[in-house]
């Protein structure tokens, strides 16, 4: 278990961009809870590849456009 | 806090209440000497106590949080629970064997009975503290 994730993510960002969508509504789409979305956007959980593509087509943009591997952490 | 959390808090508040009170209570007869055989009245207790508070305290979160109760568990929580059951099975083991071990040089068989209880019942409070542990800090 590693002290912090070497993956930074935009997800807050995305939310707010596409209407102020709420951590439960997004949750509620890419099948995991607020908790675990507020888990991604502070660092501490890396979602599955199945849920990152899920969160990606949320916002209709690709998985590079949300999350990038941070050099400096990983 | 998700309802697998509430849960974990209230199965760890359960156990650590039911826990004490049959700890106490070996404890006393163990200082007393009169540890010589399994007193099914103290277990029965510690049953009842166990499931009612699990029962009584999954009934107020269920009661406070009904849109969470059908919840399914997500990706998440399915590897907190994996991870934190493995570490406390591997817990669970070292203490059989270890009571296994105090037999060998106390052969009271309520000695050991007592003590494999206890290895459960501790294995599970490690369980969920760190199911609550991993809830709440960085968990890949």
């Amino acid at each position: 278990m590693a002290s912090s994730i070497p993956i930074k993510n935009k997800v807050r960002e995305m939310r707010e961009k596409h209407g102020g969508l709420s951590q439960s509504e997004l949750g509620k789409m890419v099948y995991v809870t607020r908790q675990t979305i507020a888990a991604i956007e502070q660092g501490r959980y890396s979602p599955s590849l199945e849920t990152a593509f899920r969160i990606a087509k949320v916002f209709g943009v690709g998985l590079d456009d949300i999350f990038e591997w941070d050099d400096e952490e990983g | 806090m998700t309802f697998k959390e509430r849960s974990a808090w209230i199965m760890l508040i359960a156990l650590l209440i039911s826990g004490a009170f049959l700890a106490k209570i070996v404890y006393s007869d163990f200082m007393a000497g009169t540890l010589d055989s399994v007193d099914f009245m103290t277990l029965l207790i510690f049953t009842v106590i166990q499931i009612a508070l699990a029962i009584v305290g999954h009934s107020l979160i269920a009661a406070f949080n009904p849109d969470e109760v059908d919840e399914l568990v997500d990706e998440r929580e399915k590897k907190v629970v994996t991870k934190a059951s493995h570490l406390s099975g591997n817990l669970f083991g070292f203490m059989v064997v270890s009571s296994l071990l105090l037999y060998l040089f106390m052969p009271v068989g309520a000695y050991l009975f007592y003590a494999i209880l206890g290895s459960l019942i501790v294995s599970q409070i490690m369980e969920y503290a760190l199911q609550l542990y991993f809830f709440s800090t960085t968990f890949e």
